[in-house]
């Protein structure tokens, strides 16, 4: 064999290694949680009830406004130290009577303040009211929340209690998907929530660095706020994790805490699912060129290597995934053997991986668990289990089962499964836009769901994150969203 | 509600001190999590090289 032919052989299989690394990050998230038992914030949490005004942006929000108002003033809070400021931008539906109406119930402590001029997005909004907020001295710690977020009685509490602690600037509490009658998508989100935030945030407190702040649920010290402008940043779309960024490499920390729970509302369509997280992925894009000069660099925690590490993980995956698949096919077309025997192992891995990390997030919140267990095993895809079980008994697909038809796969069909195997990780994100495209199809809608089951949530996140890098490297508009939602939240 | 959670409620330094109590205890719940998750795995590399 010539020397390019081992140099290729060698490039493959270090392009499906490198395709271990979010395998790898993930499961070091996971090997963390654990470590939260005993190395939390709690021990230095104290009582603590400071003044807070609760921020809300709202733009056309009249299904959801006037319940999120309602639980917030029920919370178990001393109701002279909570005050609640909705910022209307432009409304054009109910919005402003159904604010106006909650204010009149409550003289002084919900306020509404109108924005004649709207649409310049999220951030603009906020920072209306923060400056209202900041404008005198009787706010202590600073709310900001989703018009849509249900907040239960304790969860406010739980998270001022991290501010008696002066070195926390910023909290944030666990958003679960509260959908009351959900559907596929909602049910893969309410478990993607948990991996993500119950799991990964309880690391990341661990770790002593964190990457964003829920942004439907994150309270600030005035100190924080004051320190890092009295404003949040208006020239990306993740004003969210801009913040949470610009705290902690100001010093202070940002706090995870499990137990300070809310309810969301989140979407139960593809198509509402990737408008939102085509913004939320641009918007990571902006943050990790914003921040180049953080990654991987002493001096803050952001610059932790494991930080870096799980950060581009998720940032790169789509590469990852990529490169995983021209590894393999590579290598089938080089060494064939070489490459069933890296088939079998990458998988096996994987799947260890797997098990590991389902296995972790239906165990943390078990309410989530019993709602979405189907989701949680589904994520990668039935698709991506029938590519495992290919990994481990390679002549099941291509001998035994069209063996039961009385079949026999020529050559070209043994290579043709083969390479739809070798491909999956690729493959799987093409056919998450067929996924988007039959939910839109008024014929195919039927089959949207099912497909969504075969393809794995992941692969679709994967390839909604691809579609933004593509839109934001093409310079499109940055534009605001809204998801829209119909208030039926659990609780 | 429960008697606990009411007491919480009060929102005194005493209640809230035993909240904050209650959840690091709670927290330790992580623990067992990893040690399940550590033994449904192990179990599952086991069946693996058993039925390979």
């Amino acid at each position: 064999m010539s020397v390019t032919h081992d140099v290729l052989v060698a490039l493959c299989v270090a392009s499906v290694t490198l395709a271990m690394v979010p395998v790898a990050a993930g499961v070091y998230q996971y090997v963390l949680v654990p470590v939260h038992a005993f190395r939390n914030h709690l021990d230095r949490a104290a009582p603590s009830l400071p003044r807070v005004v609760v921020v809300v942006p709202a733009w056309n929000e009249g299904a959801v406004i006037g319940a999120s108002i309602d639980r917030l003033m029920a919370l178990e809070y001393p109701p002279d130290r909570l005050r609640v400021v909705v910022v209307d931008d432009a409304s054009t539906d109910d919005t402003p009577d159904v604010v106006r109406a909650k204010a009149a119930a409550h003289p002084g402590r919900v306020v509404h303040l109108r924005r004649e001029q709207g649409g310049q997005g999220k951030a603009h909004t906020l920072n209306h009211g923060i400056a209202h907020a900041l404008a005198d001295d009787w706010m202590q710690a600073l709310l900001i929340m989703d018009a849509d977020v249900i907040y239960r009685p304790d969860s406010l509490r739980r998270m001022t209690r991290h501010l008696a602690d002066e070195r926390v600037g910023a909290v944030t509490a666990f958003i679960r998907e509260g959908s009351a009658h959900p559907g596929a998508v909602s049910r893969f989100i309410g478990y993607e929530y948990v991996t993500a935030q119950a799991a990964a945030r309880r690391a990341q407190n661990v770790m002593g660095a964190m990457a964003c702040l829920a942004g439907g649920a994150q309270l600030h010290s005035r100190a924080n706020l004051e320190a890092i402008g009295g404003a949040v940043d208006t020239s990306t779309l993740a004003e969210d994790t801009f913040t949470t960024f610009l705290t902690q490499l100001d010093g202070r920390r940002v706090v995870f805490d499990g137990s300070a729970v809310v309810l969301a509302e989140e979407p139960d369509s593809v198509a509402a699912l990737w408008k939102q997280r085509v913004r939320w992925a641009r918007g990571n894009a902006q943050i990790t060129n914003r921040f180049s000069h953080v990654w991987m660099r002493p001096g803050s925690p952001l610059g932790r290597f494991d930080f870096g590490l799980v950060w581009f993980s998720v940032f790169l995956l789509p590469l990852f995934m990529t490169l995983a698949t021209l590894g393999f096919v590579g290598l089938y077309l080089l060494e064939p053997d070489v490459a069933r025997a890296t088939f079998g192992r990458w998988w096996a891995v994987g799947v260890v991986a797997y098990v590991f990390i389902t296995t972790t997030g239906l165990l943390i919140d078990r309410d989530t668990a019993r709602r979405s267990w189907f989701e949680a095993l589904t994520f990668p895809g039935l698709g991506a289990l029938v590519v495992i079980s290919a990994a481990f008994w390679p002549m099941w697909w291509t001998e035994t089962v069209p063996g039961w038809f009385d079949l026999h796969l020529l050559p070209v069909g043994v290579t043709a499964w083969t390479l739809v195997f070798y491909s999956w990780p690729v493959l799987a994100m093409v056919l998450a836009w067929g996924v988007r495209a039959a939910e839109t199809t008024r014929a195919l809608r039927w089959l949207s769901r099912p497909l969504l089951y075969v393809v794995g949530f992941g692969p679709v996140l994967c390839a909604i994150t691809l579609d933004a890098y593509v839109r934001e490297w093409r310079g499109a508009a940055a534009v605001w969203d809204k998801t829209e939602k119909t208030g039926r939240v659990l609780g | 509600m429960t008697d606990q959670e009411r007491y919480w409620a009060t929102l005194t330094d005493e209640a809230l001190r035993d909240e904050i109590e209650a959840n690091r205890r709670s927290e330790r719940w992580m623990l067992g999590v990893g040690l399940i998750s550590l033994l449904v795995t192990g179990a599952v590399v086991l069946a693996r090289l058993v039925l390979a």
